[in-house]
């Protein structure tokens, strides 16, 4: 079992990382890989140039761990890799990494499923998009917190 | 004392500042000083979603605080 866990400020390769996790998970016979990319409209169809995240010095990095660790120990996975952007991200740009790998196919897929709804609620980040309409604070959405809501 | 604001508190009074407060006093005693020196703090600062953190540890309304104490206050998290 490993966990890998990253807070990048500039860059995030998301072909690196697969790469990264496809090697680690050599002897597995799943690797699954969600990557979010930073959309360019904003759900009321602005045109959005870039997403903005704040991020705390120590809460953000250990609430990326906690969620990537309770993943580790929920699923019978053997890989668990989070690799999260901070700071300005043009839309367009990868924001996100959550993968995973295991023996079998369905464990890597549920470990990814729940990585990113537990990610997209609780990761201490504060978003913000910046564009036509300004600059707009982005939460969580409702479907966001039922989908989160899933894993009881 | 420091206090920090994270998130869209940043966007009211700047991300940093010095608060006259009588110290010791606890977390909502700070708040409650911030609230009677800039009102348009009222609504953010007594949204029960705005935790507050000392030490980089998530503290209770509360929590006591001396003069030496860094607050941080956060807004509700917007995820990743």
């Amino acid at each position: 079992m490993s966990v890998t866990v990253r807070l990048e400020g500039d860059c995030l390769d998301p072909r690196a990382e697969l790469g990264a996790l496809l090697e680690a998970a050599a002897g597995d016979g799943a690797v699954v890989s969600f990557v979010g990319v930073a959309r360019p409209k904003s759900t009321a169809g602005a045109g959005v140039d870039e997403l903005v995240l704040d991020h705390h010095p120590t809460l953000t990095r250990k609430s990326l761990e906690d969620i990537a660790l309770a993943a580790a120990e929920r699923f019978p996975v053997s890989q668990v890799r989070v690799v999260h952007r901070c700071g300005r991200v043009p839309a367009g740009a990868p924001i996100v990494f959550a993968g995973a790998s295991a023996v079998h196919r369905r464990a890597a897929f549920e470990c990814a499923d729940y990585l990113m709804d537990r990610l997209k609620t609780e990761a201490v980040f504060w978003k913000r998009e910046v564009g036509e309409a300004g600059a707009v604070w982005i939460e969580p959405t409702d479907a966001d917190y039922a989908d989160n809501g899933r894993w009881g | 004392m420091r206090v920090t604001f994270h998130g869209r508190l940043a966007d009211l009074l700047g991300r940093d500042l010095e608060v006259a407060v009588d110290t010791p006093c606890t977390v909502a005693a700070l708040r409650s000083r911030m609230i009677e020196t800039w009102p348009q703090m009222a609504q953010p600062l007594g949204d029960r979603r705005v935790r507050a953190c000392v030490g980089n540890k998530l503290v209770p309304d509360d929590h006591p605080l001396d003069g030496t104490d860094d607050v941080e206050f956060l807004a509700p998290v917007s995820g990743g």
